[in-house]
């Protein structure tokens, strides 16, 4: 045990070292966006700090699959049921299911779906524009719908700001992340910085009319958002996979990528969706917001829509399932097809 | 406070540590107290609310057993006695097991009363105070001995050190204060033992990491396919197998690396802990099984009830049934509920078939198989009873543990064929990946069955480049373990 002692004092002094410095950074490591998290770059730099409205959470609450009059098949833009929220607050019941619950838009869809005694007449299916292609892909192979349920996510509570902690490591990260970006983005011709694979900062033409975050020149965005437009093929898929839905009405929404949003608005996959199936205009409804000064409808730290921005959203989505516009739509589905 | 904290490692844990050895150069008393006031903030880190219980139980406890002592000298001097001590070790008993009860059982029997006689009675909610059943069996212990005559000590400072000392209080294992009251009086803990502080890093890091790095991310599977199974899924053979596997490593890591740990960190301040698991997954039948999981707790139940029970004293047909009771309140032991009733039951009869075939054949058999061939089948087949009766023991009913069950014995689970199983479909009830889900399960097997128990770790350090070394291995698994903090991640057995 002549080093007992040695070792005991170099383990406690290394880790006590890490302790301090990790602990002192540690406040960096809480994030409340998904583009700040994987960037790795301080909330107080790109947390929105305007106020977003609340959502009652009896809003939030999924329907059963007997009583629902609307089933939401999504990826996290619905996961939240956010958007969904100005559906039933006008009287809609609405089911979300998420794309991994069902594994797919399989062959066996729409008896599968009479089998879990859905009865109403709508069914959304949401993609973000990144996935797209993959997705369809998946669905258009896909043979048996292996349903398996989430467990424990009906809410019944919301807020706008919910926090993850991360760990020691990321906050020294982000605290050297921090500071790089404030050295590049103080560069005269700065455009764009690519803090770690999964992300990039850009320069946003009039930012600080669009964004509330302190560094509101700049916005953040995800390294993999489509920077081309979608092919064409993308459509005929999408009327594929509407034959296997009998006398279910699919309304299709596309989200744009947020790049798509601010950086690549000219994109034309959205209109050729509109005029092919009736499907919400997004990315037009979205440049409209954006033109009205709607500040902050893409938090800056976040891939996703703000609360105001899924609000909109959900606005859009009832005008093309209320009443009056179902009978207009169905029929240009049909057409289409 | 959990063990798996930044609070902890980087606050308490230091400062308790400096101020035990700061303290004890001027005065040992001090050193104690202050060792039992941290204990109990510690205690109260969670809910201050119940210190009070948690000390009125220490104090009740110490008072009876002063009494008992007491009466039970004047007993054997034939003076007059005040009270009989047997009857004051009776009351007592029946103080503890009341307060377990009502926190632990009332809302259960309630429950149980109400599904049978169609009744509506409610208690409310009942908050259970963290490690109420170990510091209740602790006491329960304390008193019989002295009753018996055991207790050698009554220091007051160290009795309630022995009851709350923080690495053990909430999750065991189970003292003895016979193994504990001498080593709070012997003035060598009061020393820094820079051996038994170097062992107890290597001990606390290897506890850490089989918590954070196995039990915790192995739990988010654990739960994904009994959540699936929960909400109304039959799970695939293999699924349901997986499911299994990966909550027998679950808890083993999670308890074992607990008491590592606790171990640990009490070997920093000079005190030996009784070893809990002795690589219990390595066991070759149940009643190995039984010497090597849980051992404080089987020590317990052996001294405190199978024996006084009559344990294998008065029959053979007595004896099973003394197991099979002394099992079946192991199992409630574990927490209100059917499932873990069944669990010890299912144990108990596992026990009660591996002593009649020791009995009946085992014994006046020549024996048939080699060694090493015997060892093997026994094992597998211990290994196989003890993951089928873990199934029950996570499950919330009896239903969720019939299904999973019958998909593992083949009855009735979801169809899928082993390619398809290679492409992707190991899990469906949840969606995690199966191939990361065989990540963790494998090695994990490989160290349950492979390697020597963590206890055997020692620190070597005659050698400078040696010490280096492992200095350096600990520093490295001490930062992947700290890297994988963010979250709230109680240990299992905080809940029993």
């Amino acid at each position: 045990m002549r080093y007992a002692k040695l070792f005991s004092l170099l383990i406690i002094s290394v880790i006590g070292l890490y302790g301090a410095v990790g602990l002192y950074f540690l406040p960096l490591a809480g994030f409340e966006g998904d583009l700040t998290r994987i960037g790795m770059l301080p909330e107080k730099m790109f947390g929105w700090t305007k106020p977003q409205p609340a959502i009652d959470p009896k809003l939030l609450r999924s329907a059963s699959w007997q009583e629902a009059d609307v089933l939401v098949v999504g990826d996290s833009f619905s996961g939240e049921k956010i958007w969904q929220s100005a559906l039933v607050k006008r009287g809609l019941k609405v089911r979300t299911e998420g794309w991994n619950n069902i594994r797919g838009l399989c062959k066996d869809f729409q008896p599968w779906l009479n089998a879990q005694g859905y009865k109403g007449k709508f069914v959304v299916f949401e993609l973000v524009e990144r996935n797209i292609e993959s997705a369809l892909n998946k669905n258009l192979a896909c043979e048996r719908t292996e349903y398996h349920p989430s467990v424990g996510d009906n809410k019944a509570s919301f807020s706008n700001h919910k926090v993850s902690f991360g760990r020691m490591s990321i906050g020294i990260q982000t605290q050297l992340k921090a500071m790089q970006y404030s050295q590049i983005s103080g560069q005269i011709n700065f455009t764009e910085w690519q803090p770690t694979s999964g992300t990039r900062v850009h320069r946003i033409d009039q930012g600080c009319q669009k964004f509330s975050h302190a560094q509101c020149q700049d916005a953040l965005f995800y390294s993999s958002d489509r920077v081309t437009d979608l092919p064409d093929s993308t459509v005929d898929s999408i009327a594929t996979l509407n034959s296997r839905l009998g006398d279910i009405t699919p309304l299709w929404v596309f989200m744009p990528d947020k790049s798509t949003i601010y950086l690549h608005p000219d994109k034309q996959f959205w209109n050729k969706a509109e005029q092919r199936f009736n499907a919400p205009n997004v990315l037009r409804t979205m440049r409209e917001a954006l033109d009205r000064g709607v500040v902050d409808l893409y938090p800056a730290n976040n891939s996703h829509l703000s609360t105001t921005g899924y609000l909109l959203l959900g606005d859009l989505i009832y005008q093309h399932i209320s009443p009056a516009h179902s009978t207009t739509r169905q029929k240009n589905a049909k057409i289409s097809n | 406070m959990l063990f798996n904290s930044y609070a902890f490692i980087f606050g308490f844990l230091p400062v308790v540590l400096l101020g035990f050895f700061h303290l004890a150069r001027v005065s040992h008393r001090y050193a104690a107290a202050w060792l039992a006031l941290a204990s109990l903030f510690f205690y109260g880190y969670w809910n201050p609310a119940y210190i009070g219980l948690l000390l009125g139980s220490i104090v009740c406890n110490y008072v009876f057993g002063l009494w008992i002592a007491k009466n039970r000298v004047q007993e054997s001097n034939r003076k007059p006695k005040i009270q009989n001590p047997k009857q004051l070790l009776f009351v007592a008993i029946v103080a503890n097991l009341a307060l377990l009860g009502y926190y632990k059982y009332a809302n259960f029997f309630i429950g149980s009363v109400n599904t049978l006689a169609g009744t509506q009675w409610s208690m409310g909610s009942i908050i259970l105070p963290l490690g109420i059943s170990f510091f209740t069996f602790t006491q329960i212990a304390f008193l019989v001995d002295t009753y018996r005559g055991e207790v050698k000590e009554y220091n007051f400072i160290h009795y309630v050190l022995f009851v709350t000392y923080f690495p053990h209080l909430i999750a065991g294992p189970v003292l003895h204060h016979k193994e504990m009251m001498p080593q709070f009086a012997r003035p060598s803990t009061y020393r820094i033992n820079w051996g038994n502080i170097a062992t107890g890093l290597m001990l606390f890091t290897v506890g850490l990491c089989k918590k954070t790095l196995w039990a915790d991310p192995i739990a988010a599977y654990t739960d994904g396919i009994f959540a699936g199974v929960a909400s109304g899924m039959t799970p695939t053979l293999y699924e349901a197998w997986c499911g299994a596997l990966a909550y027998t490593l679950q808890i083993y890591f999670d308890f074992s690396g607990y008491t590592d740990m606790a171990l640990g960190i009490a070997l920093m301040f000079g005190i030996k802990l009784p070893i809990n698991f002795d690589s219990p997954y390595k066991s070759t039948s149940i009643i190995d099984f039984w010497r090597r999981w849980h051992m404080t707790l089987s020590r317990f139940l052996r001294d405190y009830l199978y024996i006084p029970l009559g344990g294998n004293r008065k029959g053979k047909s007595r004896r099973y049934l003394n197991m099979m009771a002394t099992m079946l309140l192991g199992g409630l032991w574990h927490g209100a509920g059917w499932t873990f009733v069944i669990w010890g039951a299912l144990h108990g009869l596992y026990l009660t078939i591996n002593h009649l075939w020791r009995e009946a054949i085992a014994d006046k058999l020549p024996r048939l198989l080699p060694r090493w061939l015997a060892a093997l089948s026994g094992g597998t087949l211990t290994f196989i009873a003890v993951v089928v009766a873990w199934v029950v023991f996570r499950a919330a009913d009896m239903t969720q543990a019939t299904t999973m069950l019958k998909a593992m014995a083949g009855i009735s689970y979801y169809p899928v064929t082993f390619s398809e199983v290679l492409t992707g479909k190991l899990l469906l009830t949840t969606d995690l990946s199966g191939r990361d889900l065989i990540k963790l399960l494998l090695p994990g097997l490989l160290w349950v069955w492979l390697l020597p128990n963590s206890t055997r770790l020692k620190f070597l350090g005659n050698n400078l480049l040696l010490a280096i070394l492992q200095a350096a291995a600990v520093i490295y698994f001490l930062y992947l373990a700290i890297e994988q903090f963010g979250s709230y991640s109680p240990f299992l057995y905080f809940q029993f």
